[in-house]
């Protein structure tokens, strides 16, 4: 344009400010895109770095849980007397039901155990015991972490329990360490049979440790009923928390949980059974 | 890279391998809005996705979702920045 200096130098600033910030736009959408697509499709590439990030970070872990049972002690200094106090005389009470209902579940496991001898069944669980490196809570996809991998033998598809509850299944091996999947994480199916009514059914994962059943409604299900996994090894899955049904609905939604704490736990046992895959019974 | 970002990428370092999923999400989120150009968080994302992902939980075979999450919101609040005091 003619006549307008000012303006002129002004608009070519600006026009040359855009180019470039166009071009700036242009290089990070395609970088973005190269680097999306490696992460999807490139897999070789892909598990090579994940071997190498669980590596690093194994070696954090490690360091965390030497911290953790070094300083676990002190906690206690901190604590009020009379909560001290407290604590013990419920834990005692709590000990001494424990103890009562021990010696019931004792005798009942004796019996078991001496029926499958007399049908030629003998339980003999063996596994390897692995110390939990990372809690399921730091991912929304309820995995954790185990010491021990390839080094130990470990195989994708073992059972992992922890005293007779069974958590989930091995699901990747690397050379020192495992990952393992919580049969509670999201989109996982799992067999289960409500023990009480022997009903046959499939768990779904809800996540942070919750499982759900749809069993029709004419079931009656209570509040603590025991939901296990068909095994020979009466693997406990959780017990019932609630149970929700509509009435336009014939389908009742069971919600189980693992009567221990999956986010403290510190030792599981990762057994030589593999999983029974649902696939499989289809 | 400076003593404060170097400080700020240790506690993102913690944090995924130490506190639970949704203190790393806020500690991310504060992260970029804190820190200028914190490209990192991209860094982090994949990181925390080849850390935690699990087979069978995709869409259409991707697994990275952490990961488009940084992106998003690392775009987002650039832009957000350019428009606002944040930055």
């Amino acid at each position: 344009m003619r006549g307008y200096p000012r303006y002129n130098r002004f608009r070519e600033t600006m026009l040359q400010g855009n180019r470039e910030k166009t071009k700036l736009y242009v290089k990070r959408t395609a970088l973005i895109a190269v680097l999306i697509f490696i992460l999807w499709y490139a897999s070789l590439v892909v598990r090579p770095l994940e071997a190498g990030a669980v590596s690093v970070s194994g070696i954090f872990w490690n360091i965390g849980v030497f911290i953790a049972e070094r300083f676990s002690a002190a906690g206690i200094f901190f604590k009020d007397k009379q909560n001290l106090v407290e604590e013990n005389t419920e834990l005692q009470n709590a000990l001494r039901i424990a103890k009562t209902q021990t010696l019931v579940y004792e005798a009942v496991i004796q019996e078991n155990e001496e029926l499958k001898r007399l049908l030629g069944r003998e339980d003999v669980s063996r596994g390897i015991l692995g110390r939990v490196l990372s809690q399921p809570n730091r991912s929304p996809y309820d995995i954790f972490y185990i010491d021990i991998g390839k080094d130990r033998d470990i195989i994708t598809g073992s059972l992992v329990i922890s005293g007779n509850v069974l958590l989930g299944v091995v699901d990747t091996v690397y050379a020192h360490s495992a990952k393992i999947r919580l049969f509670s994480s999201p989109d996982t199916e799992t067999h289960a049979v409500i023990s009480k009514k022997k009903i046959s059914a499939t768990a779904y994962g809800q996540g942070g440790g919750v499982f759900e059943i749809k069993i029709p409604r004419d079931i009656e299900i209570a509040a603590g009923d025991a939901v296990m996994y068909p095994s020979i090894h009466n693997y406990l899955l959780g017990t019932v928390l609630k149970i929700e049904s509509k009435s336009t609905s014939s389908f009742q939604s069971v919600f189980f949980r693992a009567p221990i704490n999956i986010f403290t736990t510190q030792f599981v046992l990762v057994t030589d059974d593999l999983i029974l895959k649902i696939e499989e019974q289809e | 890279m400076s003593l404060k970002r170097l400080g700020l990428n240790s506690i993102l370092l913690v944090s995924i391998l130490f506190l639970p999923w949704w203190a790393t999400i806020i500690i991310g989120i504060a992260l970029v809005l804190v820190q200028k150009n914190f490209y990192e968080i991209i860094a982090w994302a994949i990181f925390y996705d080849l850390l935690y992902n699990v087979s069978g939980i995709d869409i259409w075979g991707f697994t990275f979702f952490f990961t488009l999450g940084a992106l998003i919101l690392f775009y987002s609040a650039e832009f957000l920045k350019s428009k606002t005091r944040f930055s």
